[in-house]
């Protein structure tokens, strides 16, 4: 059986909390002599210590989120269906619920559906990305970035101006475009996807007299990939909102 | 079935009945109620005792003239008690969607059903075994006879079963817990007046049996004059079956409906 934990988790709020994961715990068959132990393991795991005896109806929302997840660990479930559990918690509160749910992993696997996409960056090793009902992508981070790259961008800073740089550039090839950022001294330079051409290009700068001090190579975010592929648009970066579902294990 | 399932839930019914004031409430509304119920019979009794000593029958029962209309008149409470213990058990879990937790555990509906039977059964009839005090107190003035009490408390357990039976199917049905307790008095009131049309006598002899079967006052007195008859028993049981059957279906369909 599967553990679920939700956004607004369904507890019963005239119990203890103890009482309540105990409830839980018989309910899901776990062993009468091993109640007391997996109660006693995901109080802690889950930080729930100090209201061990409170009502659950008086627990404040970050807590309500910890025993909805604690609930959904007691029986030891080999899948964890974690759907948004971060909304509505305040910064400190989600970043611990973040913590909790790494140490959870290897344990089970766990499925992770966020709107944050940040969130699932950071936690994630397989990302499936759902649009309308469909699966539009999946695989890991780094699969989706370089499959969906149709260019490359490379963000350069000099040391000196240099007007002439989008000028020179134009006659380099896989070059596509040379667009100045902040004066004369930053420029984003989009070039063709191969690797090597990017190699000689920053080599190329290298050699340049204005003094180049910083050349890196952009990366999509999970932002840039989800609205590339939601909106077919290659250019865009706003947020949209659609369901995305990703995978840890 | 799976006993330990039903014992989960049986027990949660109870720590929450335990923890929350409603029961508490009841429980000392009802004594204030049955002990001012008491003690009017007595005075009506003291009465009539003199009285009755006067005219020369000094063989007046204790037992049949205080007990049998006291269990009548504490009984009647529990048209109103019943719903109010049991209006909270399933309409609750589906208003807070905590019935999902129950659903999607490894239960099944009838372990479900007998545990919140079983819960609300155990606290509806602790609440009128409190009223044991009186009869005991009846040693005070005399030497009641413990047959009609047994029976008589008997007769109220079987009747809280068939009552909390049909309690917890209004509460199956809706996510209110005002409209279950609305839905379960209406029932159980209707049960215990229906019998209100053989006293006009404008009923046909078929409606007249009919009714005499179906109304739960008939079946109460026999328990109050210390007789204990089968089809009594069956005629409670009977509803308490019916009410469970209905409860079963009312909660199965919540796990093909969608989630909201």
């Amino acid at each position: 059986m599967h553990g679920i934990h939700a956004e607004n988790p369904p507890l019963y709020n005239e119990m203890t909390v103890v009482g309540f994961l105990r409830f839980i715990a018989g309910l899901r068959g776990v062993p009468r002599r091993q109640i007391s132990e997996r109660v006693d393991t995901v109080i802690e795991q889950c930080g729930l210590r100090e209201v061990a005896s409170r009502i659950v109806g008086r627990l404040s929302k970050g807590y309500r989120q910890r025993l909805g997840l604690a609930q959904a660990l007691v029986h030891d479930p080999p899948v964890l269906i974690l759907d948004e559990p971060t909304v509505g918690l305040d910064p400190q509160q989600v970043v611990e619920i973040r913590n909790l749910i790494r140490t959870l992993r290897g344990q089970h696997t766990i499925l992770f559906s966020s709107h944050i996409l940040y969130e699932v960056t950071q936690l994630c090793d397989r990302v499936i990305v759902i649009h309308e009902g469909r699966i539009v992508a999946q695989g890991s981070l780094e699969e989706l970035q370089t499959g969906l790259m149709a260019e490359q961008r490379l963000r350069v800073r000099f040391r000196m101006d240099a007007e002439e740089l989008p000028v020179r550039m134009q006659e380099l090839p896989g070059v596509r475009e040379v667009r100045s950022i902040d004066g004369y001294r930053q420029f984003l330079i989009r070039v063709e996807p191969e690797e090597e051409t990017l190699t000689e290009i920053i080599r190329w700068l290298a050699n340049q007299p204005w003094g180049l001090l910083e050349a890196r190579q952009e990366t999509l975010t999970l932002e840039d990939i989800f609205i590339q592929l939601t909106t077919g648009r290659t250019d865009v970066m706003h947020e949209t909102p659609t369901e995305t579902v990703e995978k840890v294990s | 079935m799976n006993l330990r399932a039903v014992f989960w839930i049986f027990r949660k019914e109870m720590s929450i009945y335990l923890a929350t004031p409603l029961a508490y409430i009841i429980g000392a509304i009802f004594m204030l109620l049955s002990g001012y119920m008491f003690y009017v019979l007595i005075s009506y009794f003291a009465v009539n005792y003199v009285r009755l000593t006067m005219m020369g029958s000094a063989n007046v029962d204790l037992t049949q003239e205080i007990l049998r209309p006291f269990f009548g008149n504490t009984a009647f409470l529990f048209l109103l008690i019943v719903p109010l213990l049991c209006m909270r058990l399933f309409a609750e879990e589906r208003r807070l969607g905590t019935i999902e937790l129950l659903l999607t555990s490894p239960v099944r509906t009838v372990e479900i059903v007998l545990g919140k039977f079983l819960a609300a059964l155990t606290m509806n009839f602790f609440i009128y075994l409190l009223t044991i005090v009186f009869p005991l107190s009846l040693y005070f003035f005399g030497k009641p006879d413990w047959g009609p009490i047994l029976t008589g408390y008997l007769g109220v357990l079987l009747m809280l079963m068939a009552f909390v039976g049909l309690s917890l199917f209004a509460s199956a049905v809706t996510s209110s817990q005002l409209v279950a307790a609305a839905l379960s008095f209406g029932l159980l009131l209707m049960l215990w007046i229906i019998g209100w049309i053989n006293l006009t006598g404008t009923a046909s002899a078929f409606v007249t049996e009919l009714v005499e079967y179906i109304s739960v006052v008939q079946h109460l007195e026999d328990f109050y004059k210390g007789v204990v008859d089968s089809k009594h028993v069956v005629y409670f049981l009977s509803w308490t079956f019916f009410g469970l059957v209905l409860t079963y279906f009312a909660t199965e369909s919540n796990r093909w409906r969608a989630a909201s």
